[in-house]
């Protein structure tokens, strides 16, 4: 499923990458950015964290052509007074008026992070921002998805539940159980159709931050319970058999215990032996075994 | 300068005076053995450091650096330390009337509060004063900057002179910038434990200070979490634990359960 929303296979407008201090979500926004490149003709790379180069340095030499970088980070309040981008512009005006970076047929936004406009402005307005990008027509150019980074430990949970509403795809990031993967994932991909999908995966990623070992959680975790069921038998190494056969349990059953009533065994008994008494035991219906001790009474 | 904790927190991939930013979380104990650490390391490195002090005055570190063979007084004649007082002129202004003499923390106060972009420029100035000086790397010290919430300064505010400084240390001067908070309230304090992982997000060396689990021990004082942060690597974050125990001159360091105490 990751590697689906991922490299564009399922379709999703609103991609969130959430991330926390015990984990980063950038390794998975790069790989996004990368299989990105080669799905659209240029990716804008909205930085609010990080300066540029730290991403720029990660990048594949085919990839880095395809990127615009918007550096929002030397003003991100507009104190000095420089023009240069912040969290106070219009980003759909300020993408449009950039010059230079002509796409005709679709373009990709990517906003690293969403956490200083959730901060600076609001979460309603971050919210707002993020749908107008995602319907917006960048220099004649559609918008093909818009991703966002977003370190979830920095706000409120009414915050993050405003972003959940309008994402079609909601990446947690995790660190992972098992020490072999990368890392965890918890994904909620909202479909067109109105399905939702749940799901929790383990991934690592290649040298050229293509993702891989995907696995599901579900099934580690189906595996490891079995593992931890299957107890010793103790009959196994036993000197004597305590375990029957099927057809030793099929002979058990056709065998008649001694006194029973049997229709057969009367009629054998009357016919051989005259003026002879004959006990035949014949259980009741109701139990009528007394739990008393007959003999309770007497005084031995 | 402590040798052990210099070996410990060092990076090999990465020199640690140039475009570089270290994060320090103290939790319930005292930290500052690392400010004086890298109060010293730096000096001893060649840079020019500039030291914004919320906890302590300028005779607090001086005596201190006397003792572990690091004179700040020499520094400061050479113009390689500046101090930058923020202790007494901070509680003066943000306590309105008690004023003693020109106090230059009233030009960032607004309506009794300090005001973050005031502040950026007050600290802007004085940063380039020093670095104009001369082409050493800069390093720029905040011990620690959780002040700044007790005195009702929004955290937004914080953070966003934070990321100013970042830029212009980083960024713009390729130096170093510390940043020091406490968070010994934890999870209660939304404010602080905001800032705390601000920082650890943006960081690229974070040190965290703590007291031992098991409780207050005489010959262990607490325990050290170093983490390389790289959030761009495909490799999983760095991290390395450690127990210390200080003396009057030095810093111990050893791995946890591994003290001579124990042993």
């Amino acid at each position: 499923m990751i590697g689906d929303i991922t490299e564009g296979r399922e379709k999703s407008k609103i991609l969130l990458v959430e991330d926390s201090v015990s984990q980063s979500g950038r390794p998975l926004l790069i790989s996004i950015l990368h299989s990105l490149c080669k799905r659209v003709e240029k990716v804008h790379y909205i930085c609010f964290d990080r300066e540029p180069g730290f991403v720029k340095a990660c990048l594949q030499s085919e990839c880095s052509s395809r990127v615009i970088f918007h550096d929002g980070t030397s003003n991100i309040l507009g104190w000095e007074n420089k023009q240069s981008l912040n969290v106070n512009c219009d980003l759909v005006k300020y993408l449009n008026d950039s010059k230079g970076h002509h796409a005709s047929t679709s373009v990709a936004i990517v906003c690293d992070s969403l956490s200083p406009l959730i901060l600076h402005r609001s979460a309603p307005y971050t919210c707002q921002t993020v749908t107008k990008l995602a319907s917006a027509k960048i220099q004649a150019a559609e918008v093909d998805q818009v991703v966002c980074l977003l370190h979830k430990d920095l706000h409120d949970n009414h915050s993050i539940n405003l972003l959940h509403h309008i994402a079609t795809t909601i990446i947690t990031v995790k660190p992972p159980k098992f020490e072999h993967f990368l890392m965890a994932t918890h994904t909620l991909h909202k479909r067109l159709s109105g399905k939702v999908i749940k799901l929790e995966e383990h991934f690592t990623l290649n040298n050229e931050y293509v993702i891989q070992d995907i696995t599901e959680v579900k099934s580690i975790d189906t595996s490891k319970v079995a593992m931890e069921t299957s107890q010793p038998d103790p009959t196994a190494n036993l000197t004597f058999n305590l375990t029957l056969t099927d057809k030793e349990k099929e002979a058990r059953s056709q065998v008649k215990l001694p006194y029973t009533y049997d229709q057969s065994r009367q009629d054998e008994t009357l016919t051989k032996s005259v003026g002879e008494g004959k006990i035949f035991y014949q259980p009741d219906e109701a139990d009528d075994f007394d739990e008393e001790d007959p003999d309770d009474d007497l005084d031995i | 300068m402590f040798t052990e904790l210099k070996n410990l927190v060092s990076n090999p991939n990465h020199c640690m005076s140039s475009k570089y930013f270290i994060g320090i979380t103290e939790k319930k104990v005292d930290g500052s053995f690392l400010i004086h650490h890298f109060l010293s390391y730096f000096l001893k490195e060649n840079c020019r450091v500039i030291f914004l002090s919320f906890r302590q005055a300028l005779n607090h570190f001086n005596s201190v650096g006397n003792k572990i063979g690091n004179s700040l007084s020499i520094a400061k004649e050479q113009g390689n330390f500046c101090f930058i007082e923020g202790l007494k002129s901070l509680a003066q202004s943000v306590n309105n009337g008690v004023l003693c003499g020109e106090n230059p923390w009233d030009q960032t106060i607004n309506n009794n509060l300090v005001s973050a972009d005031k502040l950026y420029m007050m600290l802007q100035s004085k940063i380039k004063d020093v670095s104009f000086k001369s082409d050493k790397n800069v390093v720029f010290i905040i011990d620690d900057i959780s002040t700044l919430l007790d005195t009702g300064t929004t955290v937004v505010d914080t953070l966003a002179v934070v990321q100013y400084l970042q830029h212009l240390i980083i960024q713009e001067l390729g130096g170093t910038l510390i940043i020091g908070t406490n968070d010994d309230m934890g999870e209660l304090d939304d404010d602080k434990n905001i800032l705390k992982n601000y920082l650890h997000h943006s960081v690229d060396l974070c040190l965290e200070v703590s007291g031992l689990e098991t409780g207050y021990c005489k010959d262990v004082h607490g325990q050290l979490t170093v983490s390389w942060n790289n959030t761009v690597s495909r490799e999983k974050i760095n991290q390395r634990v450690a127990q210390y125990k200080l003396t009057d001159k030095n810093c111990a360091i050893f791995a946890s359960g591994m003290s001579s105490a124990v042993l």
